[in-house]
């Protein structure tokens, strides 16, 4: 090893090299010293992620130094007459080549190794991480400068140089962007597993990327440490042994000519320009995917970008044609790969659903306003299913619902405006009676973890009654329950109790607002109770959990009695007033928080029981008026929403109307759906309260007959319109 | 020794030089000179290694092209431009010469530099345009070359520096055995201090030989008659000129001298004798027959 070091570095020279450069080397490491030792030994009084502070400027330092060693060491390759001094020195290239470059090295990594030596005694226990983030980052910053070096050898000018090596960095991360957004906008249920694991692979395209993940997503990528270190070592060797190459073939003549290397300035720029028109796809796609302009509009955008980089870098448009050309070939053949994989959900990769068989857990999140799983950062919440059952219903709904997609004549994203816009499911929506408005769709993610270690993630949107048999699945009620728990209880930002120790100086101002709200919306009556503790929340919560684990959501059995909302304050801000040094009094600044929601019936006997015990009475219920309406149409199935009722449907159908009396309605009340969503489309009762508000909830299909056989002498009229509200005008109240 | 065995070389303007041979024996010194865009530049490129030929081989002293790094440490070039680091001193390049040369001699070193009294600390951009020429010639000659290229050596540099330098050259020139190549724009200093001169013309060599042997290749005969002459009567001798002033006719002939010289005298002139050549007035019969000028 030592003969082969010998032999391409000649040491006198890295020795005269070192001394000439000696005064960027004392700034530069003084530099890293301010950057990383300076601000770790001062953490333990300031405060703040040294991790984050301190290595990350150095490694900053330590990169930019990367490009100003490179642009200093080879910048004769710029400058014809010191080329010639250069060039007939009486050294081999290779040896020129091979001092100049483990200078370099020097050059750039001594800075960094005093900036983290300097730091070294302040580290405490955090030494062992320390030291990981150092081996992990000392190969990539040896690969920015052996890839700074490398596109030095194919480029003319220093101009160039420094411009192409910032996008050779960069183009891997834009290339991460860029494909996010492609797929999401253009493959149908695309979703990353997970984005640290996405960006992850790409630290193996770019340095950059890596670094910047060693700062950002340490969690993740401590796992990699070693085997990134050795891929970014090895790739630093290759490129050193590439450009030694290419060093060892230029020619003298190339100095101040654009592009030595005739392939790289292609390769590189045809990357770029086809990653720009990527990104305009996918910008410009968003939800008009199948419009032929928002394909040719990219492709015109990103052609003209390669033309006119292409004539800056070789002075002129004499190579206009030529270039044309080229980024035509190219951005063809972008779209010769992009298009089938469009229109084949990335050549089948979206469409597809494992067999049971592959799968060893699912993690399933639904979003849902009919299942009173709406809630905010639900995404978080993932329920864990191990049992085959449970995977095998996960699998059959994925495939029932692409097979809904494909239907509805979808193949492209699953944003829903998208839906929306699908000619099948925008007629469909005047056929649903009570359905499919714009803002009543579910939300859809699965990662199906495989018995090979692999992943795969989906994630859809679509029309809520798609949703049904997975509504009608337990899963949505072990999701249910599991959410209580991380929306409720697990949250430590909820201002629960107000007299917590953290707020005791309060002066009063926050108090009252401090508590979460429990407000029951009531077929006829709105009602509210605060917790106040801790306890009360959990205790409600446990309630909540025993009821719904005994519900079938979609099966009345048992009286509606309304929704109850839990309603809580986040905190946001605290500020601390002082006064002569002393705290005098603290404010709090919250945001409302739409914690939960669900449906309460009079099975839920825990939940009542908790209510009951806070003093907190379930009100008789009253209505004025009331109506069930019997659609004309035999349909399939019917999403209703019970606190919402503002239906309306946009062509005119036929209905008969029934006039409910008093009596009839206590009657019809248990067969009244909590969750709204039925099978088949049925009755819908429609009241209004005492003080005029309108209220409606869908009748269980399955006694559909005994509500009719109820009503067989009330009936109204026929009567064909698009508000089925509407008509509730025409009948008298109920005294 | 160095041998050009056929060279080419061609950039994306078109070709350059074409199948250049010569070869320069030891402590001899070779003046290129040729029009602009002859290839005199492109032709001390190639035998400094900066250039590699299209074709052919440069030996030197019989090392072949491979051996390039060996044949660069008897090998010094200073180039038509001397370019240095910005902030660059005389005292660092010879700091950075060292390294690369062992045969460095600081004794050279130090009394050429005070002898063209150069500043080894100041900057070398607050050097004028002789001064930096000198400068590198002083590093190149304190290398102790076997070889030394100078592209338009001399360009810049004062008549009494120059004088001194010239001398200083030829002075290594016979203690070292130094061999010099130089292009020069200046053909009067190219006959002081050359003895083989090399005419380029169109990337070929239109005339290469000892300065010696060249000049007696021509020759310069001046005449007079006492009565008038038909001057197409000297056609015969394939004159290369000729010119009448008063009664004084001058012919310049190429070729041997004594059989002309026998021929006229049976004409019975009243005055005749032959006058050298210049070098320069050579290259201007020269380029004047085709119609070219010398740069």
């Amino acid at each position: 090893m030592r003969p082969l070091i010998k032999k391409r570095v000649q040491f006198d020279y890295a020795r005269y090299l070192l001394s000439k450069h000696l005064r960027y080397l004392v700034l530069t490491s003084l530099a890293c010293i301010i950057a990383n030792g300076f601000l770790v030994f001062t953490n333990p009084f300031a405060g703040g992620p040294w991790l984050v502070d301190g290595a990350f400027f150095q490694t900053v330092i330590a990169v930019v130094g990367a490009f100003f060693v490179s642009g200093f060491l080879f910048d004769f390759l710029n400058k014809r007459y010191k080329a010639d001094i250069f060039f007939s020195l009486p050294i081999k290239r290779s040896d020129l080549f091979g001092t100049l470059f483990v200078t370099g090295m020097i050059l750039v990594f001594v800075p960094y190794l005093c900036g983290w030596l300097s730091a070294l005694p302040f580290y405490g226990q955090q030494i062992g991480e320390a030291f990981e983030v150092f081996l992990i980052n000392l190969p990539m910053i040896m690969a920015v400068f052996a890839l700074l070096v490398f596109v030095q050898m194919n480029t003319g000018n220093l101009l160039e140089s420094v411009l192409f090596s910032g996008i050779a960095l960069l183009l891997p991360i834009l290339i991460c962007g860029v494909w996010l957004l492609y797929c999401n906008t253009m493959l149908l249920g695309y979703a990353s597993s997970n984005l640290s694991q996405l960006f992850l692979v790409f630290c193996y395209f770019s340095p950059l990327a890596a670094g910047i993940a060693t700062f950002f997503d340490w969690a993740s990528l401590s796992a990699f440490t070693f085997w990134l270190s050795v891929y970014w070592g090895v790739i630093t060797v290759v490129l050193a042994l590439l450009s030694s190459y290419l060093f060892q073939k230029r020619k003298a003549q190339q100095v101040q000519v654009p592009f030595t290397n005739p392939v790289f300035f292609p390769l590189l720029m045809g990357a770029f320009a086809l990653a720009i028109q990527l990104l305009f796809w996918g910008v410009l796609g968003l939800g008009f995917y199948y419009d032929i302009r928002y394909m040719v509009l990219p492709f015109a955008f990103a052609w003209l970008v390669y033309v006119i980089v292409d004539a800056v870098a070789h002075r002129g448009f004499k190579n206009v044609i030529q270039a044309g050309v080229v980024y035509a070939l190219i951005g063809i053949a972008g779209f010769m790969i992009i298009l089938p994989a469009n229109a084949t959900g990335g050549f089948g990769f979206v469409k597809r659903v494992p067999d049971n068989e592959e799968v060893a857990s699912v993690y399933v999140n639904i979003n849902d306003f009919v299942l009173a799983n709406y809630q905010f950062s639900s995404y978080d919440n993932k329920l864990l299913l191990e049992d085959e059952e449970s995977i095998a219903t996960i699998t059959s709904f994925h495939q029932e619902l692409l097979d809904y997609y494909e239907q509805s004549g979808l193949t492209g994203t699953g944003s829903y405006d998208i839906i929306w816009q699908s000619p099948s499911v925008s007629a469909g929506i005047y056929t649903y009676p009570y359905t499919t408005f714009d803002n009543y769709y579910s939300s859809l993610e699965i990662t199906y973890v495989l018995k090979d270690g692999s992943s795969i993630s989906r994630s859809y949107t679509y029309p809520t009654d798609w949703g049904y048999s997975l509504t009608s699945s337990n899963i949505v009620r072990q999701l249910t329950i599991q959410n209580l728990d991380v929306l409720l209880p697990s949250r430590n930002d909820l201002l629960v109790d107000s007299s917590a120790s953290e707020y005791e100086n309060i002066n009063g101002i926050i108090n009252d607002n401090s508590n979460i709200l429990v407000t029951l919306n009531n077929l006829t009556y709105s009602a509210a109770t605060n917790i106040r503790t801790k306890e009360d929340l959990i205790a409600l919560t446990e309630a909540l959990k025993l009821d719904i684990a005994d519900q079938d959501l979609l099966s009345a059995k048992s009286t509606y009695l309304g929704d109850l909302t839990i309603t809580a304050n986040v905190k946001e801000t605290i500020i601390t007033y002082s006064l002569d040094g002393e705290v005098s009094y603290q404010t709090a600044s919250s945001l409302s928080y739409y914690a939960y929601y669900i449906s309460l019936n009079s099975e839920m006997t825990n939940t009542l029981a908790f209510l009951a015990e806070k003093g907190y009475e379930i009100p008789a219920q009253t209505m004025s008026k009331a109506v069930l309406v019997l659609p004309m149409a035999d349909l399939e199935k019917s999403a209703f929403f019970t606190f919402s009722p503002s239906l309306y449907y946009g062509e005119d159908m036929t209905f008969t109307y029934y006039r409910l009396t008093a009596r009839q309605f206590e009657q019809i009340r248990p067969y009244l759906l909590t969750p709204g969503l039925a099978k088949q489309a049925g009755c819908v009762l429609i009241f209004q309260d005492a003080n005029g508000y309108e209220f409606a909830g869908i009748i269980d299909p399955q006694y559909t007959g005994t509500v009719l056989n109820l009503l067989k002498n009330n009936e109204l009229y026929q009567t064909t319109g698009w508000n089925f509200f509407y008509l509730l005008e025409d009948v008298p109240a109920n005294q | 020794m160095i041998e050009v065995q056929e060279i080419s070389k061609s950039f994306d303007s078109g070709e350059v030089l074409h199948q250049i041979s010569f070869s320069v024996p030891k402590s001899r010194v070779l003046g290129v000179v040729g029009p602009v865009g002859s290839g005199k530049s492109t032709l001390l490129r190639i035998l400094s290694g900066i250039h590699q030929p299209d074709a052919g081989l440069v030996l030197v002293d019989e090392l072949p092209p491979k051996k390039r790094y060996v044949i660069n440490r008897k090998l010094f070039f200073v180039s038509d431009e001397v370019v240095f680091e910005a902030g660059a001193t005389l005292l660092q390049l010879r700091k950075f010469y060292k390294v690369f040369y062992s045969t460095f001699n600081d004794g050279i070193y130090h009394k050429l530099t005070a002898q063209f009294s150069l500043p080894e600390k100041a900057k070398l951009t607050s050097f004028s345009k002789g001064q930096r020429r000198l400068a590198a010639l002083v590093l190149g000659l304190a290398i102790k070359p076997s070889i030394l290229l100078l592209d338009e050596a001399f360009d810049g540099i004062d008549a009494a520096l120059r004088h001194k330098l010239k001398a200083i050259i030829t002075q290594q020139i016979d203690e070292e055995e130094m061999t010099v190549i130089l292009s020069s724009h200046n053909l009067r200093e190219m006959e002081d201090i050359c003895d083989m001169i090399c005419l380029l013309k169109d990337g070929s060599i239109s005339l290469f030989g000892d300065i010696d042997e060249i000049k007696a290749g021509f020759v310069r005969i001046q005449l007079a008659f006492d009565k008038p002459v038909d001057l197409d009567s000297f056609d015969k001798y394939k004159p290369l000129s000729l010119t009448q002033t008063g009664k004084l006719l001058t012919l310049i002939i190429q070729g041997e001298a004594e059989p002309v010289l026998l021929d006229l005298q049976k004409r019975k002139p009243i005055f005749i004798q032959e006058v050298p050549l210049t070098l320069e007035e050579i290259f201007i019969l020269k380029a004047e027959a085709n119609h070219e000028t010398v740069d």
